[in-house]
């Protein structure tokens, strides 16, 4: 499963790369910066694990962590024009950081662990940015359609993801849990399937962008 | 999914335990919840975006019938003055012309001529005034639906050919002037049908100011057709003419169903061979 979801990662990337100067809105530019990141960062943890800094493979995630949260704040800020959301974000942004690195420099380890708590703040901040654009898509007034709406199919993907992915942390912190080789393997069947519906929907989406810009040339 | 959880080993033999289990399914169920609330967005947009799509058509079906409506209105004026012309400030002017006439060969002048022509030349410029009042669309603009529709009626009588009869009832409100536009396009429609193809030798038509719409009545007492003949109620037809009258509604008949449906109203006909004709219409003042 792992490698079907590596192809899709790969394929993501490529697509966001493929439309980078058709990207409309310009923003999700940063969403194909944060997949070639993720591409880097699998290829490393998953495939390349025999390289003797293997053992800094935690703090590179932390690291990236930062990367995946910069890039999904600085999409949402460009993509909503009022200042109050943009003030929202800026917040949301800066909470993470503070909790993160509090939570990794005195609670956990930059090397050893990985920042589990303000991970899960960061997946609801991404849930709550994504259910208020969805939200605001339905209410608008306008014609609207959908499939040229990158930021909406986005955010459906992050959504999705991230509903999963907030589970799989809190479960994170259960030993009993992780212990338990049934209950990870049935949950990471859950996480597979919720990795694939959102680097396909990620796809999608550069799609209806390309979509977007030859129907505006 | 489920049918891939219960493949698994530990769901088989039992093995997960309660806190597990739930753990599980709020996993699934989140993940099931986004999907549907996705699902209900994109269905919800979806639906949305036809609606708009829909009073977009209709907004442009508006418009086009409103421009429409105007150069028939336009036309119709137009018709009105040239034959305003024709039948009165021309016959005035010829008559004012052989009274001078009659004064230059009789070499004498009579001062009873002299008023008669005075009068003459004053009426046929006081006509001319008219029309030229008739082509100022912003006195058309100004007048109220009932003037301008009397002011039809009065030209129609004005033939001798047929006897017309206006009524109202109710509080004179006001209407939308794109509204009022198209209503008065479909009782010249209708004013038309009695003339052209009804030889209906009376006309009356009532306006009623009601809480909500306008409605008009025009009803005739000429020939009638068959409203139940086939292809009637989809207003398919071509003019009628001839024998074929009381059988056919024309295009003047969809076109006032139409007009009426897409400035919001509802028109309903009434009619049968011999008959008369009645035509009733209603539109909101909103």
């Amino acid at each position: 499963m792992k490698y079907v979801i590596f192809l899709l990662e790969v394929l993501a990337s490529l697509a966001g790369l493929l439309v980078w100067n058709r990207s409309r809105p310009q923003a999700i530019r940063v969403i194909t910066i944060m997949l070639l990141f993720t591409v880097l960062i699998e290829c490393y943890s998953q495939f390349l694990q025999f390289m003797p800094f293997l053992k800094y493979r935690l703090l590179i995630y932390n690291l990236f962590s930062f990367v995946e949260m910069g890039c999904w704040f600085c999409f949402y800020y460009r993509i909503y024009p009022s200042k109050a959301r943009r003030k929202v974000i800026l917040l949301l942004g800066a909470l993470y950081v503070i909790f993160s690195v509090v939570e990794l420099s005195f609670y956990r380890s930059w090397l050893f662990s990985f920042h589990t708590d303000s991970y899960r703040f960061y997946s609801l901040c991404i849930i709550f940015l994504a259910v208020l654009y969805l939200w605001d898509t339905m209410m608008k007034k306008e014609y609207h359609p959908l499939n040229t709406d990158a930021v909406f199919w986005l955010s459906a993907g992050g959504l999705i993801f991230q509903s999963v992915f907030f589970i799989h942390l809190s479960i994170f912190n259960i030993l009993s849990f992780r212990r338990d080789a049934a209950s990870v393997q049935a949950f990471n069947l859950l996480l597979d399937i919720a990795n694939i519906v959102y680097y396909t929907v990620i796809c999608f989406a550069f799609y209806t962008s390309y979509r977007l810009s030859v129907k505006d040339s | 999914m489920l049918r891939l959880l219960h493949q698994l080993p530990a769901f088989r033999q039992g093995l997960l335990t309660v806190q597990q289990s739930v753990i599980l399914f709020a996993g699934l169920l989140l993940l099931l919840l986004s999907v549907i609330y996705i699902v209900f967005i994109y269905i919800a947009r979806s639906q949305q975006n036809r609606l708009i799509q829909r009073q977009t058509a209709m907004q442009e079906a508006f418009q086009k019938l409103l421009l429409e409506s105007r150069l028939e209105i336009q036309e119709q004026t137009f018709n009105n003055i040239s034959q305003e012309i024709h039948d009165n400030v021309g016959q005035i002017l010829s008559l004012a012309k052989v009274q001078v006439n009659i004064m230059k060969e009789t070499q004498s002048i009579d001062p009873e001529m002299l008023d008669a022509v005075k009068d003459n030349i004053g009426k046929a410029m006081a006509d001319l005034r008219d029309i030229a009042g008739s082509l100022n669309g912003d006195r058309i603009r100004s007048l109220s639906l009932y003037t301008t529709i009397s002011k039809e009626v009065d030209r129609i009588n004005k033939t001798g050919f047929i006897r017309t009869t206006l009524s109202t009832t109710g509080e004179e409100r006001e209407m939308s002037e794109q509204k009022k536009l198209i209503l008065l396009r479909i009782i010249q429609e209708c004013l038309q049908n009695c003339i052209k193809h009804a030889a209906a030798p009376e006309i009356s038509l009532s306006l009623h100011y009601a809480a909500s719409a306008m409605e008009v009545t025009v009803c005739d007492n000429g020939k009638g057709f068959n409203v139940d003949a086939p292809g009637t109620s989809l207003g398919l037809n071509t003019p009628f003419s001839g024998a074929d009258d009381t059988t056919r509604t024309g295009l003047g008949l969809l076109n006032i169903r139409t007009r009426a449906s897409l400035a919001g109203g509802s028109s309903h006909i009434e009619s049968a061979p011999n008959k008369g004709t009645r035509v009733h219409i209603s539109i909101p003042y909103d």
